[in-house]
């Protein structure tokens, strides 16, 4: 009884201490409603990118600013939205609502939860477009952002604050990559936002679970913008994301964002335009296709301690037609981004997964970013690489071959074994070294090419408990000592006679 | 037809009989539009083209129209006081209220001016107050 008196105590409070205010407002009148776009008229002192709210409770956000009307777009629905309706303006730019409460959760483009699991309490609220961080906050790229994936952290290392884009023909595994790095976060200190652009739901739905299973929601914000939303949604989806990432480094976290992926942003980006009249240029897309992707990706950044400290890494993910890299969206990504890693369809058939192509793949500023260790056994690794591909073409002559050659391709072939790994198996920076170790140092050169993968997975069990000293100095200085590298040297050894 | 555009047929009708001399030339010009109006199938929408006129003409003037909207018709005190407050507000000469009744709004007044819309209506603060509470 006394719990109910006092709840209606503090609604009256409440009631008691609500003073309305009233006062004028800008209303502007609906001229014309089509495919998601709404022409209001009125509404003089409205600024570009400025929210309005509609009839029916929907958001719109004013793109064209025109002599005697406003091209507003509408975020969601646009059923109910009548002529002659009445539009008001709110004096905000388009922002999100942001928060801790956001981590393991499924939100919209306009930071409400979509995944059923209560309504969100959200602590501060982030515009949509901001300006990225300036020269003077930013530092440069020194720490590792580790994916778990050898043929990327030995060959395309990934910085803290490094823009990577991952580009690929369809079924090549690029969201496969993205899902094993988050997954491979736990326990990194990093915290992860994954933004879907225009995906099936039921794709993420499963990503989701997997994410879940793996732990890893823990630390993960999932954007979800699906085929089913409206183009206005998808093309806001990443700039919220990048909000929701900004909050967290503000608070001087690191932070990964992907974003899955650009092509259908640029795709519903098009399609406002076009709807807006704006004039289409290659390939339909409007002129400032390059700074919607620019402006988005530059706002990746790692922060100096002045400034708080903090990053943003972003792994864009782009999808091919063909293979075919040349075109528009893909060749503007890409000068944009700080590398690529490039995926193929041929190798993923032919069983080389993840099909990543070294020689196409690169990282312009990650390197520094490699620890010492690591740097050291990727850097011959690099070369045997190399070195495989140029001979490749001769490996069908096979008997004819000089011994130097021959050597090359063995080691070549085995390297290409040893790349390959599972999805959702992710492994220690530290396990990485012990295994590249053993290849570039020919430990392996003697082990049938079939049987690599069963002697690396045995290796990697027999050092952590015969290689201890080896493994505490890579993991504490970054780089082995002699006595740690004689120590691995004598386990390989031991392990190999065990092995045959 | 949009209302944008009726409003650009009012006001270039009121620039053309603004630079017109005569009464005789103002019947010509008349004349012709209705003639321009037939022609191109817009005769229905002719009276709201008038009514963007007289619009364009009272804003010349110096007066505005202001949509009124209460629940129970306004005494005369209650007129001349909205009425003063809006043209010292909008720094006009005067003001034409054009009052509607509307039960749903329960009490309060709302005053539509231009794209400005002044909400003090029992039922606008309801509302708000329900919004609140939600949070």
């Amino acid at each position: 009884m006394t719990t109910k008196n006092n709840i209606i105590d503090a609604i009256k409070r409440e009631i008691d201490s609500f003073k309305a205010k009233d006062s004028f407002e800008k209303v502007g009148h609906v001229e014309e409603v089509f495919d998601g776009i709404v022409k209001v008229s009125g509404l003089t002192t409205l600024r570009s990118s400025e929210m309005v709210t509609f009839q029916n409770g929907e958001l719109g956000v004013a793109l064209n600013l025109e002599e005697d009307s406003v091209g507003v777009i509408v975020l969601g629905s646009y059923t109910g939205i009548q002529e002659g309706g009445e539009v008001r303006a709110t004096g905000k730019i388009l922002e999100i609502g942001v928060g801790d409460a956001m981590l393991g959760r499924v939100v919209d483009a306009l930071g409400k939860a979509v995944d059923g699991r209560g309504d969100l309490k959200t602590t501060k609220m982030y515009p949509i477009e901001r300006v990225a961080s300036g020269v003077i906050e930013r530092q440069s790229v020194d720490q590792p952002m580790q994916t778990g994936i050898k043929a990327i952290d030995a060959l395309v290392p990934i910085g803290r604050g490094q823009r990577e884009l991952i580009i690929g023909d369809r079924q090549t595994g690029k969201t496969a990559i993205a899902i094993d790095t988050i997954l491979n976060q736990k326990g990194q200190n990093m915290i992860c936002v994954y933004v879907s652009i225009g995906q099936k739901d039921s794709k993420l739905r499963k990503l989701e679970a997997r994410l879940r299973d793996g732990g890893a929601m823990d630390y993960t914000v999932i954007v979800n913008a699906g085929a089913a939303d409206p183009a206005a949604l998808q093309y806001i989806a990443p700039y919220a994301g990048v909000s929701i990432a900004e909050y967290f480094m503000d608070k001087g976290q690191d932070v990964l964002i992907i974003y899955d992926d650009l092509s259908k942003h640029a795709v519903a980006y098009r399609e406002i335009s076009l709807l807006l009249r704006r004039p289409p240029g290659r390939e339909a897309y409007p002129g400032d296709v390059f700074y919607l992707h620019s402006r988005l990706l530059e706002r990746a950044c790692r922060r100096n301690e002045k400034y708080g400290g903090g990053s943003i890494t972003a792994l864009p993910i782009i999808e091919t037609q063909a293979g075919d890299i040349s075109a528009y969206i893909p060749t503007n990504v890409i000068s944009i981004t700080d590398g690529q890693i490039f995926l193929e369809t041929d190798l993923f058939y032919k069983g080389v997964r993840p099909a990543i192509n070294v020689g196409f793949s690169v990282s312009r500023v990650g390197g520094s970013a490699q620890i010492k260790a690591m740097k050291k056994v990727a850097g011959t690794l690099k070369l045997d690489l190399a070195q495989f591909r140029e001979l490749e073409a001769f490996a069908q002559f096979g008997s004819d071959l000089d011994d130097a050659t021959k050597r090359q391709l063995e080691r070549g072939k085995r390297a290409v074994e040893m790349l390959k790994q599972l999805q959702y198996s992710p492994i220690p920076t530290v396990n990485q070294v012990i295994s590249l170790y053993a290849l570039v140092k020919g430990y392996m050169d003697d082990v049938p090419v079939a049987k690599i993968k069963a002697f690396e997975i045995g290796l990697i069990e027999y050092a952590e408990t015969h290689a201890k000293k080896f493994i505490a100095q890579v993991a504490e200085k970054k780089m082995w000592e002699e006595d740690g590298e004689a120590e691995l040297k004598q386990s390989i050894e031991e392990f190999k006679q065990s092995f045959n | 037809m949009k209302r944008s555009e009726e409003k650009k047929i009012g006001n270039f009708l009121y620039d053309t009989l603004a630079e017109s001399k005569s009464a005789s030339e103002d019947k010509r010009l008349i004349d012709a539009f209705v003639h321009t109006l037939t022609n191109k199938r817009l005769l229905e929408h002719a009276d709201s083209i008038l009514n963007e006129l007289s619009q364009t003409i009272d804003e010349a003037k110096g007066i505005i129209r202001a949509n009124v909207i209460v629940a129970e018709p306004l005494s005369h005190t209650a007129q001349s006081i909205i009425r003063s407050a809006l043209i010292e507000r909008y720094a006009v000469k005067d003001i034409i209220l054009i009052e509607r009744i509307d039960s749903t709004i329960i009490g309060g007044i709302k005053i539509k001016i231009k794209d400005e819309v002044f909400d003090a209506t029992i039922k606008n603060r309801l509302v708000t107050l329900a919004k609140k509470l939600k949070v």
